[in-house]
């Protein structure tokens, strides 16, 4: 490899390797040395992680300070992507630690400290967080100075482990929240992370002592640790409480944000002095060892780290991305943005009643349940696809005018009909619905649409979709409201528009921010949330957050062309849309599953559709 | 040999585009007579590309290298050494590659002889002992989970369909160095016991019950071998699928020599 040439880049050396993939110091072509990490997207499973990683690396790029490895270039080279970072010369605090016999001196340790807490405050503040924070990340310079790297890189573990590729984990530094995969983790999940790393720091050792997995998590969870003080006898009461207390086992207990940890490391220049003083008096080792890596205890990360999904580069972000190819500063289009039409909207210039949506279209509120629906105009559009048969054939599809819910019918409106017509749900009378645990469906009792999963209630989540709602359910609001529940053509129409879309938003692979899916909240959000995930003809949750109920009983194959209706009788009807916990497959507009009408999941909700026009419009 | 019955199968399975596992076994039925007592090897390898099938090959390799060539040394000792070897080398290599992401693989092994196995194991791939009371996994799996089933937090029920399940904590290859389990003592095997290695695209969707089910109706290794293989295809087949058994049909202090 050396000698060999990446882009305008030549590699003069090996930097190691980590556990997805080898790091290389490489020379530009103006003489100055720099890191080079070749990250091969072929073997990331899928271009939906590499597009996530884009993302991120936009995002990230923003990101401009002293004490963050910079980003500096990010170009493909064949199949493969090569990262370009800041060449850094020094040596990673792990291994710095590790030569230590003794205490690392107090003034040195409270500078790497110090400006640990600067970086990723500001990546906080910038919305950024790290993840995972270890001292294999954290680079000390030949002036002493902290570069933080590998930013990032475990928002896309998230993305793997939904893959079914194996991949190593350590979990030295990870925070007890992180075991319970339904918890979020947040800023002050980072918090913990360093907190541990200071821990190292000013005590000179690690706070919980157990080598093998279990016992780790265990001590994570369990064990509160002595505080740092205890192991060093001069350390100011002051440090050795604030990170006892961002070691606090349950976040709540933690700094809220990076700032108040900061500012609670925050020393008086007096407390400085006495305390770099009595160190001093204490006669330790005042060098830093550089080398030596002695018989490494199995479960220690090397220098790269080796995170949960391989394939992905440890990358410091940097300042200015654009799509993928030289970083410049322009600020890159936002993903799922208006790209969603490959021609015009269908002008039938129609002068309907209502106001004009964001993509053309006319909305108007139904007199019944108040609700806004969109007038699908007239026309053909391009229905099912080719990739799987259920979905066969693709066909031309013509639709007359119509309406349909911008939104899912949310749990507020489902209560207006509960409340006018004392209506009980299908789940209700079975006294249990389907929730899906795990892999596996489990009837849980007393679940129904006043508590979808059976546990929690739907308290302040009135503009979240109704959900744990059967086919009859969804079809007894309509009848209330006077519409119905619109056609598999009807709703696969409005959801992708007339061109064939794969998603509503065009063909782009859903993101975080366009669809509510693959688990990245866990649960339904507001109906109003995903406005940058809205359809062709501007509606909401086409994809993703509840799957909807369709009026047809499902069959396959070829659909009469005008207004189709499927079958006259069958056993199941059609669900579309995906839900909160699919992946992207589910979530495309031609994806169709089916149930039997009296089945009740707390992934069903539904949408109404009206023909056109609606009596008594205002 | 008519001591050990040794049989196997594999399959790539139903959504893989290639098979990572590799297996071998010593001796073969043309091996030379040499050393004594029998060897199983499983191997399941991760990494894009054909690096997975890369490192099982490998590691399977560098193990049983080692196992021929250090006939003097206790076995244990040798299978632990040939273990770290084997991470070496794979370590080592995909440090060398422009874009090795995450080559590395799970890797067990078990020796029999004189009615004792010992065995080493690093990953998720398990080793059962199957017998008159019935099937024991002896490996213990280096997965997220598993420590968090040991640890208490989650139950092992929730193991299953947890979305990390196939998260590792120990494998050959990823890091520069690896603890590998070995049996602490010999387990003692009788006539009719079964000894089977196999890798998560087995484990992961036959149970362990109907495992022994098949044990004990088919009889035969190789039999047994491809009908768990194609228990597992028809369980929806979501990974290779490797299945490694030996059943001991002699055992006293004569067995195992010949």
């Amino acid at each position: 490899m050396i000698g060999e040439s990446i882009g305008d880049y030549e590699i003069t050396g090996s930097l190691g390797k980590g556990g997805f993939g080898a790091v290389w110091k490489a020379k530009s072509h103006d003489g100055a040395d720099v890191a080079l990490k070749v990250l091969n997207p072929q073997a990331l499973d899928n271009q939906k992680v590499v597009k996530k990683f884009f993302n991120e690396a936009m995002i990230l790029a923003r990101l401009d300070h002293p004490n963050i490895t910079k980003l500096m270039e990010f170009f493909p080279v064949g199949e493969n992507y090569a990262i370009v970072m800041e060449y850094v010369e020094g040596e990673e605090l792990k291994k710095i630690l590790k030569g230590f016999k003794g205490l690392m001196p107090f003034e040195q340790a409270y500078k790497i400290a110090h400006q640990c807490c600067e970086a990723f405050q500001y990546a906080h503040e910038n919305g950024i967080l790290h993840r995972d924070i270890k001292p294999g990340n954290i680079i000390i310079n030949k002036t002493g100075d902290v570069k933080v790297m590998d930013f990032g890189i475990a928002k896309m573990s998230s993305t793997a482990s939904h893959d079914t590729a194996a991949s190593m984990l350590s979990i030295h530094y990870v925070p007890p929240e992180r075991f319970d995969k339904n918890r979020e983790v947040d800023a002050r999940s980072d918090i913990y992370s360093l907190a541990l790393v200071f821990y190292e720091l000013f005590a000179g050792r690690r706070p919980f002592t157990a080598t093998e997995t279990s016992q780790i998590m265990f001590a994570h969870l369990n064990e509160i640790p002595d505080p740092p003080s205890k192991f060093s006898a001069a350390l100011p009461k002051q440090l050795s409480d604030a990170i006892a207390k961002a070691l606090e086992k349950d976040p709540d207990d933690r700094f809220r944000d990076f700032k108040a940890f900061a500012d609670a490391m925050e020393l008086a220049n007096d407390d400085i002095d006495d305390a770099t003083a009595v160190f001093e008096d204490l006669d330790l080792e005042q060098t830093i060892i550089v080398d030596t890596d002695t018989a490494p205890t199995a479960v220690e990360e090397k220098k790269k780290p080796t995170a949960m999904i391989a394939g992905i580069v440890a990358v410091i972000i940097i300042a200015g991305a654009a799509a993928g190819f030289f970083l410049t500063k322009k600020e890159a289009p936002p993903p799922g943005a208006a790209t969603t039409s490959q021609q015009g909207p269908v002008k039938k210039d129609i002068a309907g009643p209502g106001t004009k949506n964001a993509k053309g279209f006319f909305e108007v509120q139904h007199p019944t349940d108040q609700s806004v629906m969109v007038h699908i105009p007239a026309g053909e559009f391009t229905m099912g696809s080719d990739q799987y048969s259920a979905e066969k054939p693709v066909q031309k599809i013509s639709l007359s005018d119509y309406y349909i819910d911008k939104f899912l019918v949310t749990n507020a409106l489902f209560q207006k009909f509960v409340d006018a017509t004392e209506y009980q749900t299908d789940a209700e009378k079975d006294g249990a619905g389907l929730v899906r645990v795990g892999r596996r469906w489990k009837k849980v009792e007393g679940a129904n649409w006043r508590s979808p999963d059976g546990v929690t209630g739907i308290d302040g989540r009135e503009d979240h979709p109704v959900s744990q709602v059967s086919y009859n359910d969804a079809r007894s609001y309509c009848q209330w409201a006077k519409k119905d529940l619109p056609t598999e053509a009807m709703w696969e129409k409005a959801a992708r528009g007339p061109d064939g879309n794969e998603f509503p938003w065009g063909n782009e692979d859903p993101m975080e921010d366009t669809a509510n899916h693959d688990s990245y909240v866990g649960s339904t959000t507001p109906v109003t949330a995903y406005e940058k995930g809205q359809s062709f003809y501007g509606i909401q949750d086409a994809a993703g957050n509840v799957y909807q109920w369709c009026r047809d009983w499902y069959a396959t194959g070829e659909r009469t062309p005008v207004d189709p209706t499927g079958p006259e009788t069958g056993k199941e009807h059609v669900i579309k849309g995906g839900s909160f916990i699919e992946g992207m497959e589910s979530l495309r507009s031609a994806n169709r599953d089916r149930y039997e009408p009296k089945y009740s999941s707390f992934l069903f909700g539904f949408r109404c559709a009206t023909g056109f026009p609606i009596e008594g419009l205002k | 040999m008519d001591w050990i019955t040794i049989g196997s199968a594999t399959d790539i399975g139903c959504v893989k585009e290639e098979n990572q596992d590799y297996h071998t076994w010593h001796p073969r039925e043309d091996d030379p007579p040499g050393r004594s007592g029998a060897l199983l090897i499983l191997a399941d390898g991760m990494g894009g590309h054909a690096d997975g099938a890369e490192a099982s090959r490998l590691a399977t390799a560098t193990l049983l290298d080692l196992y021929l060539s250090h006939e003097s040394d206790p076995v244990i000792n040798t299978l632990q050494r040939g273990f770290i070897e084997a991470n070496r080398i794979i370590f080592e290599k995909s440090a060398d590659m422009l874009t090795a992401k995450g080559m590395g693989t799970t890797l067990v092994a078990a020796h029999i002889m004189g009615g004792k196995m010992q065995f080493a194991h690093v990953g998720d791939s398990r080793g059962y002992l199957i017998n008159k009371t019935g099937i024991t996994q002896f490996t213990e799996d280096h997965s997220y989970v598993a420590s968090l089933v040991k640890a208490g937090v989650i139950a092992a029920e929730e193991a299953e369909d947890h979305p990390e399940s196939h998260v590792l904590t120990r494998a050959i290859g990823l890091q520069e160095s690896v603890m590998v389990d070995v049996s602490k003592q010999p387990l003692a095997l009788k006539k009719g016991d079964y000894v089977l290695l196999c890798c998560d695209g087995l484990w992961g969707v036959v149970p362990d019950e109907e495992i022994l089910a098949r044990v004990r109706q088919i009889g035969e290794p190789d039999e047994i071998s491809a009908k768990l293989v194609k228990q597992a295809v028809d369980n929806g087949g979501p990974d290779n699928i490797t299945v490694l058994i030996a059943r001991i049909n002699k055992t006293g202090w004569i067995s195992g020599l010949f």
